[in-house]
C-alpha cells in the first residue's frame, strides 16, 4: 500500500516530504499559538511571576 | 577485530565525553558560573537544544528496535519516526512554552496543579516508573550491541554500556548531555551515510548492482510490500496505526523529551529547534531502516538471523576498520544520549516531585545539593536499571507498549490545559484506562474488534478521549483549563508592573 519507496534513496525522498509537510504544519501553529513580547527574553530576564493555582 | 572495534566504539564516546567535560569546566571557571546540573542555567543554544530534543527519542528504540522491526514491516517502519516529528511539534508548541512561561520543570508537577495532590502522587509514580523502565530498555540496547561483537555475556555488557551511560551525564549533567549530543548528531550522520555507500560498494563487488540489487531481492521474493509507505493491509493495521498513535501522543509524556526543550534561551528559539529536530530525528531512522533491510538482501549479514544483528555484521564486514569503530561508536552513542537523558529526567522527577515537597530537610535546596542528589538518583536508577534489562522481549514492541500507558496522561494534560481540569475526571479516565491496558494485554480481547497485535494506543486514546471529555464536562467542581487562568492572572500581573515600572506587557 502507498507509494512504492525504493532504498535508500526513494524511502529518502518520501520521508523529506513528510517531514517537509510536520515543518509546516509547525509553522502553522507557531503562527497561531499565543506569544508574548518576553518570548524574546531569557529565562533569568523574564520578570519573576508565580502562577497561583487557585 | 570484534574487541578492537568494540573497544574503540567505546573510546569514541569517552573521548568524545570527556573533552566535552574539560571545555564545560574551563568555560565555567572563566565566567565564574553556579552549577545548574538539571537545566543547564537555561542558557542553551537552540541548535544543541535540537540535537538533545532529536537524540532523546533517538535510542535504543531505533538501533536494535527498527533494524529488526524493519524485516517484518519493510519501509512501513519508517512511521514510527514521523510519528516523533508530531512529538516535537506538541513540545515546542503546546508543552515547553508552557512550562517555560510557568516556571514548571516536570511534567507530574503541572499534573498536580491541573488536577490536585491524589494525582500528582499517581503521575509521579507513573514516570518514575516509565523513565527506569526506558532506562532498562537502552541498557538492553547497549548490551544488544556491545554483547553482540564480543565474548561479553550479555550481562557483563550491561554493565559496561551502563557505566558509560552514567558517565555521560554524571559529570556535568545537562550542560553535558546537550553539548554531547550536538557532537554525536553530526558525527552519527556523517558515519552512517558513509555506511550505505560502503554497503553499495561490498554488493557491487560481490557481483551485483549495489542498492539497485537490494531492492530487487524483495520484489523477486514476493515481498515488495515492504517496499511502499504503508506496507500491506496487514502491517498498516497491526504495526502502523497502533505504533504512530502509540508514539505521536505519548512521548510527549516524557520527562526526557520536555526537560531537553527547557534549557533553550528564550521561547522564540524552540520554533528554530523544532524545524531542525524534526528532520534530525526522522532522517535518522531511513539511514537505519534501510541498513537493516539491506542485512536482509545480504547473505551474510541475513545468517545472523536478525536485522540488528545483520546491522552489526554489515558494519563489521563491509567498512574499512576505522568506519566499523565509528559506526559501533555512533550506535552506542545513539542509545547512551537516551540513557543518559533518561536518567537525568526521572532522577529530576525524584528530587522535585518527592525529595522537595515531602522531605523537610530537602524541602529547600542549593544548586549543589540539588546536584548531589540528581546524581545520588542517576547512580540508583542506572543500577538497578542495569540489573532488571535481560529480562525484557522485544525493544520495539516493548516501547510501544510501555509508553501507551501514557495516553491517557497526554489527553487529561491537553483537556486540563485547554478546557478543563476536573480531579475527579483525571483519575477516573487514567485508572480506567491503566486497567484496560493490562487487561487488553493479558488476554486475546482485542482480537475481538480485529485490533490484536500492538494496537493498545488506539484503544487507550479512544476510552481516555472520551471518558476524559465526558467526565470533565459533567463534573461541576471543575475549574477552568491552566491556560485561562494563568492568562488571566498574568494580565493583571502585567497590569500591576506596567503602573509601577512603565515595564513589558502581555498582548
Amino acid at each position: 500500500m502507498g507509494p512504492f519507496c525504493s532504498l535508500p534513496w526513494g524511502f529518502a525522498i518520501f520521508t523529506a516530504i513528510v517531514c517537509l509537510i510536520e515543518c509546516l504544519v509547525a509553522a502553522i501553529l507557531w503562527k497561531t499559538m499565543y506569544h508574548d513580547e518576553e518570548d524574546s527574553l531569557s529565562f533569568d530576564e523574564r520578570p519573576y511571576f508565580e502562577f497561583k493555582n487557585d | 577485530m570484534s574487541w578492537l572495534v568494540t573497544i574503540g566504539g567505546l573510546l569514541y564516546n569517552v573521548v568524545i565525553i570527556l573533552i566535552v567535560y574539560a571545555c564545560i569546566k574551563v568555560s565555567a571557571k572563566r565566567k565564574g558560573v553556579s552549577e545548574d546540573f538539571i537545566l543547564s542555567g537555561r542558557n542553551v543554544p537552540w541548535y544543541a537544544v535540537a540535537a538533545t530534543i532529536a537524540l532523546t527519542s533517538l535510542g535504543g528504540g531505533h538501533i536494535n528496535g527498527l533494524t529488526a522491526q524493519g524485516w517484518n514491516t519493510g519501509v512501513a517502519t519508517i512511521w514510527f519516526c514521523l510519528a516523533h516529528g508530531v512529538v516535537f511539534i506538541i513540545l515546542c508548541r503546546f508543552m515547553a512554552p508552557w512550562f517555560i512561561r510557568m516556571r514548571i520543570v516536570t511534567i507530574p508537577d503541572m499534573l498536580g496543579k491541573m488536577f490536585g495532590p491524589f494525582f500528582l502522587a499517581i503521575a509521579v509514580g507513573c514516570f518514575v516508573a516509565a523513565g527506569w523502565s526506558t532506562v532498562s530498555l537502552e541498557t538492553q540496547g547497549l548490551a544488544v550491541v556491545v554483547a553482540g561483537m564480543t565474548h561479553l555475556t550479555p550481562t557483563q555488557a550491561s554493565i559496561v554500556g551502563g557505566i558509560i551511560g552514567v558517565l555521560y551525564v554524571f559529570l556535568a549533567g545537562m550542560k553535558e548531555v546537550q553539548w554531547v549530543n550536538l557532537i554525536n548528531a553530526i558525527l552519527m550522520y556523517v558515519v552512517c551515510i558513509l555506511v550505505l555507500v560502503f554497503i553499495s560498494v561490498y554488493v557491487t563487488n560481490q557481483g551485483g548492482a549495489g542498492w539497485k540489487t537490494i531492492n530487487d531481492y524483495f520484489i523477486t521474493e514476493g515481498q515488495r510490500n515492504l517496499l511502499t509507505a504503508f506496507g500491506s493491509g496487514e502491517i498498516l493495521r497491526t504495526y502502523v496505526i497502533g505504533t504512530f498513535l502509540a508514539m505521536a501522543l505519548s512521548m510527549n509524556m516524557s520527562q526526557g523529551n520536555l526537560q531537553s526543550a527547557l534549557p533553550i534561551k528564550n521561547i522564540n528559539q524552540l520554533n528554530k529547534a523544532c524545524y531542525a529536530a524534526i528532520p534530525a530525528n526522522i532522517m535518522f531512522g531511513v539511514i537505519i531502516i534501510s541498513m537493516g533491510m539491506a542485512a536482509k538482501a545480504i547473505p551474510g549479514a541475513a545468517a545472523t538471523g536478525g536485522g540488528n544483528t545483520g546491522v552489526i555484521w554489515l558494519a563489521m564486514n563491509v567498512c574499512p576498520a576505522w568506519l566499523s569503530i565509528c559506526v559501533i561508536g555512533a550506535f552506542l552513542a545513539a542509545i547512551l544520549s537516551s540513557f543518559a537523558m533518561l536518567s537525568l529526567a526521572t532522577a529530576t522527577v525524584l528530587v522535585k516531585d518527592i525529595q522537595t515537597p515531602f522531605f523537610t530537610k530537602t524541602r529547600s535546596m542549593t544548586l549543589k545539593q540539588e546536584a548531589f542528589w540528581v546524581r545520588f538518583w542517576i547512580i540508583v536508577i542506572a543500577v538497578t536499571g542495569v540489573w532488571v534489562a535481560l529480562g525484557v522481549p522485544n525493544i520495539n514492541l516493548a516501547m510501544t507498549w510501555r509508553v501507551t500507558f501514557e495516553i491517557p496522561l497526554f489527553i487529561m494534560m491537553m483537556i486540563g490545559l485547554l478546557w478543563k481540569c476536573s480531579s475527579m475526571a483525571g483519575i477516573v479516565t487514567v485508572l480506567f484506562c491503566w486497567i484496560l491496558n493490562c487487561v487488553l494485554t493479558f488476554t486475546g480481547w482485542a482480537a475481538l474488534v480485529h485490533l490484536e497485535g500492538n494496537n493498545y494506543s488506539i484503544f487507550m486514546l479512544v476510552f481516555s478521549l472520551l471518558l476524559g471529555v465526558i467526565l470533565t464536562a459533567i463534573d461541576k467542581k471543575a475549574k477552568p483549563g491552566i491556560l485561562k487562568r494563568f492568562r488571566a492572572q498574568k494580565i493583571e500581573f502585567d497590569r500591576r508592573r506596567s503602573i509601577s515600572t512603565g515595564g513589558v506587557t502581555a498582548k
